[in-house]
């Protein structure tokens, strides 16, 4: 963050290019909420950098007003890697979709998570390959009818965020495309986290998927499907907040509050150093159970680059060969007269 | 083995025998047995021995006992050969100092090692961190061993989780406005290819170390070839042109590096080092370089950018080459990326704009010619055989040269650096030969791209038998192909 003495407004993040996303993607809610997002985290313009892989997502660099770069299926962990090593003071945004970062991409997704840069992605799950026109994805449900898969996909689906917690990231969040204000606010949170920071965001397409975040997005249904998880608040939810979570069998259950199991209630805690809960509440899948959304888990440890300029500095101190004339000397030399 | 004289010698016994006295197992005496050979290798070469006792001394002092047995050994094999006249001659080597060299510091350098050193160079003369992103394998682990060591001279190293990971971390450091290169064998090559097509569409400036190993798939990953240049030729889907450029010695590789990182900045362009095991491998006298002579390196342009006037496509007349502005600099927030673009960096799916684009790029990489100089040439120009090698070959074939020169055969050799693209008047030295050789460790590549550029007549000398192309051989060739001429 760079203490601003200017402030932005979203206008600032939004390039001229025109958007050519369908009409009615949930692509658009997340556009907005991020440009709104970038515009109140203190940071110069000109110190973003958006990179993404390839997909209906990958489109997004264009569209905002920040340095870009709109690289190969998979692959942009990799750039933003690069780019963050060399120079620091980016604030580094990976815009990636469930078959770049979970099929195409999975080996990069998940080296980047274990080596904690300073990096956010941003992981627009739409549970299907859209830019191609409607194949399944890793994250499609089993028995997904698609154009390659007639009778229903038959592969078990890549559950993003447990396989970030596995991986060992420090900030894992679950958002809803078209609640904005949430999302923004999970946004700004990973922006000012230091180290990686993995947001999922459930995102319609509108054309080959849709209504598959129904249970989620509908303002009739969704608070008895969505569990909003706040640090240190209990895990209630439903329309009267009257139910809750328990542990009971080393497993998380619902019930419905009543004076009896009203002091079982669990707290959420997403600092907590122990991933048990972290780890339960990234496996609960609707409709057993209803889906949580906000941040699972944020805690602090050293970032790849903090540690690797302590390893320059330990280098420069113990280095033997302080320039080149010394290196190249370094040899075992001779002199002809 | 009609041509050799075989001399049978029991070294294990004479190793245990000679090692009695000393305190050591019977199996760390067998281990003391390359000294033993080592001292015979003495004895044959005149060479003294004091060194590599001192040699001994430094690098077992924690084990006086093992120091012990294997200086032992090797005074053993050395007295071995002076005591039972096995060998009826020796051979004295020439002192350096007596040879003709030029006056000056010298140091023996390894291909892998003068690699990562020129990549060092450049970088502290384009005022540059240094960044590689890589992946180990063999024989191309030693460059990014190397450079790990200089932390203190502004040299990021980075082992990423594959060889795609290993350019792409390149790709987004130069971006970010690093000297970047990403070192690999001929596999890594094949797995970064589409990643080597992101930098020739987005132009950034990237070093490609390809050092060579026996193919195909796994291939001989431990014996050297030079059977990578049509795949870093023509590779890559699309209209892919980048320059190529081949070392020829181990001390070449430190220019070599130079020259691809100095050519990448310049041109903004990827440029592709081929190297192979036998270059990497191998050791050669050097005499070190003042950095300060080394040709400088351009990384900007007269012209000023700013933001009125700036767009990421807009070239250089003089080279073609688009701005290099990074992340960071106010008010020139872009974007760049795979797709084709026009000149103010909007994404264009226009036929017109992508046959314009096609077509600068590849002169951008045609205009490297202009500066090109004239290829190592030995020999007459009007001799009635040429021939033509590129890469490690150099040396068996510059000697083949002497040889037959000597023997008064006609015959003369050109060598070539540069790849893609050629010297630009590369067709006026061809044509004056009636007869080209090509000799290449490979099946026939180079002599792809000479044909297909020019109309000469050429035969070939290929092989891949793992190991560098031998002298006479290559004198049999020539002679056969001269029978009657």
């Amino acid at each position: 963050m760079d203490n601003l003495s200017i402030s932005y407004n979203k206008k600032d993040f939004q390039s001229n290019t025109s958007i050519k996303w369908c009409p009615g993607c949930g692509d658009y809610s997340i556009y907005n909420a991020v440009i709104h997002a970038f515009a109140k985290l203190n940071t110069l313009r000109e110190n973003f950098l958006v990179v993404s892989g390839i997909g209906c997502s990958s489109r997004f660099p264009y569209y905002c007003q920040t340095y870009g770069f709109h690289t190969l299926h998979g692959r942009a962990p990799t750039i933003a890697m690069g780019a963050k090593t060399i120079n620091e003071k980016l604030s580094v945004w990976i815009v990636t979709g469930d078959g770049d970062a979970l099929s195409i991409g999975g080996n990069h997704f998940i080296h980047i998570i274990r080596r904690n840069p300073d990096i956010k992605i941003m992981l627009f799950n739409n549970e299907i390959y859209g830019l191609t026109k409607g194949q399944f994805s890793p994250t499609s449900k089993v028995g997904l009818k698609t154009k390659t898969s007639p009778f229903g996909s038959i592969e078990t689906p890549i559950n993003a965020l447990s396989l970030a917690l596995i991986m060992g990231a420090t900030f894992i969040a679950r958002a809803v495309a078209v609640d904005t204000k949430h999302l923004q606010a999970v946004i700004i949170q990973a922006g000012k986290h230091k180290g990686i920071a993995i947001i999922e965001i459930l995102t319609n397409c509108i054309i080959f998927n849709d209504d598959t975040f129904y249970p989620f997005e509908a303002k009739s249904v969704r608070n008895n499907n969505i569990i909003f998880l706040n640090n240190d608040d209990y895990l209630i939810y439903g329309k009267e907040k009257d139910r809750g979570f328990i542990f009971e069998n080393l497993n998380l259950k619902t019930v419905k509050i009543d004076e009896d199991n009203k002091s079982q209630i669990l707290k959420h805690n997403s600092g907590h150093g122990n991933n048990t809960l972290h780890f339960a509440l990234c496996n609960l899948s609707y409709p057993d159970f209803p889906l949580p959304v906000g941040i699972v888990k944020q805690v602090s440890m050293p970032t790849f680059h903090e540690v690797f300029a302590t390893h320059k500095a330990m280098a420069v101190k113990a280095a033997k060969i302080k320039n080149i004339h010394d290196l190249l000397n370094s040899g075992d030399t001779w002199i002809v007269k | 083995m009609h041509s050799y004289r075989l001399i049978s010698i029991d070294i294990s016994k004479l190793v245990r025998e000679s090692l009695k006295s000393v305190s050591l197992s019977t199996r760390e005496k067998e281990r003391c047995k390359n000294f033993f050979s080592l001292g015979i290798i003495c004895w044959l070469l005149n060479r003294k021995v004091e060194s590599t006792v001192d040699w001994i001394k430094k690098k077992f002092f924690k084990k006086q006992s093992v120091a012990e047995g294997n200086q032992k050994a090797l005074i053993a094999g050395l007295e071995y050969c002076e005591s039972n006249e096995i060998f009826s001659t020796s051979f004295i080597v020439d002192q350096v100092d007596s040879v003709d060299m030029g006056k000056g510091v010298y140091a023996y350098i390894n291909g892998s090692t003068a690699t990562a050193w020129g990549l060092i160079c450049a970088a502290q003369n384009a005022k540059k961190t240094l960044f590689l992103g890589s992946y180990p394998i063999t024989p191309a682990t030693n460059i990014l061993q190397e450079l790990t060591l200089y932390k203190q001279l502004d040299v990021i190293t980075y082992q990423a989780e594959d060889e795609i990971a290993g350019v792409g971390t390149s790709i987004g450091a130069a971006f970010a406005g690093a000297l970047a290169a990403t070192s690999t064998s001929g596999p890594g090559i094949a797995l970064k290819s589409e990643f080597i097509n992101l930098a020739v569409m987005t132009e950034l400036p990237l070093v490609v170390i390809d050092v060579q190993r026996g193919g195909p798939s796994t291939g001989l990953p431990t014996k050297t070839e030079q059977s990578d240049l049509l795949q870093v030729l023509w590779g890559r889907n699309g209209e892919s042109p980048l320059v190529v450029l081949a070392a020829k010695t181990p001390s070449d590789c430190f220019y070599s590096a130079y020259e691809a990182a100095r050519i990448a900045c310049k041109y903004m362009t990827p440029v592709i080092l081929l190297t192979d095991g036998y270059l990497a491998n191998g050791s050669e006298s050097w005499q070190i370089p003042k950095v300060e002579d080394l040709p400088s390196m351009i990384t900007k342009y007269s012209v000023d950018i700013t933001p009125e006037n700036f767009q990421p496509y807009k070239r250089f007349t003089k080279t073609l080459a688009r701005p290099w502005i990074t992340p960071g600099t106010k008010n020139m927030e872009h974007c760049i990326g795979g797709l084709e673009k026009q000149d103010n960096g909007e994404v264009s799916s226009d036929g017109k704009n992508h046959h314009k684009m096609c077509n600068l790029r590849l002169q951008k990489v045609k205009n490297v010619a202009l500066e090109i100089p004239f290829p190592d040439f030995y020999g007459k120009n009007n001799a009635s055989i040429l021939l033509l090698s590129w890469g490690s070959s150099f040396g068996a074939v510059r000697q083949a040269t002497y040889n037959l020169i000597k023997k008064k055969y006609s015959v003369s050799h050109c060598h070539l650096k540069y790849l893609n693209p050629f010297f630009q008047h590369l067709d006026k030295i061809l044509s004056a030969f009636k007869t080209i050789l090509v000799i290449e460790n490979n099946l026939g590549q180079l002599i792809v791209k000479i044909r297909s550029e020019f109309s000469v007549c050429t035969e070939s000398f290929c092989e891949v038998r793992g190991r560098p192309i031998i002298v006479s051989d290559i004198e049999k060739k020539v002679k056969y192909l001269l029978k009657g001429k």
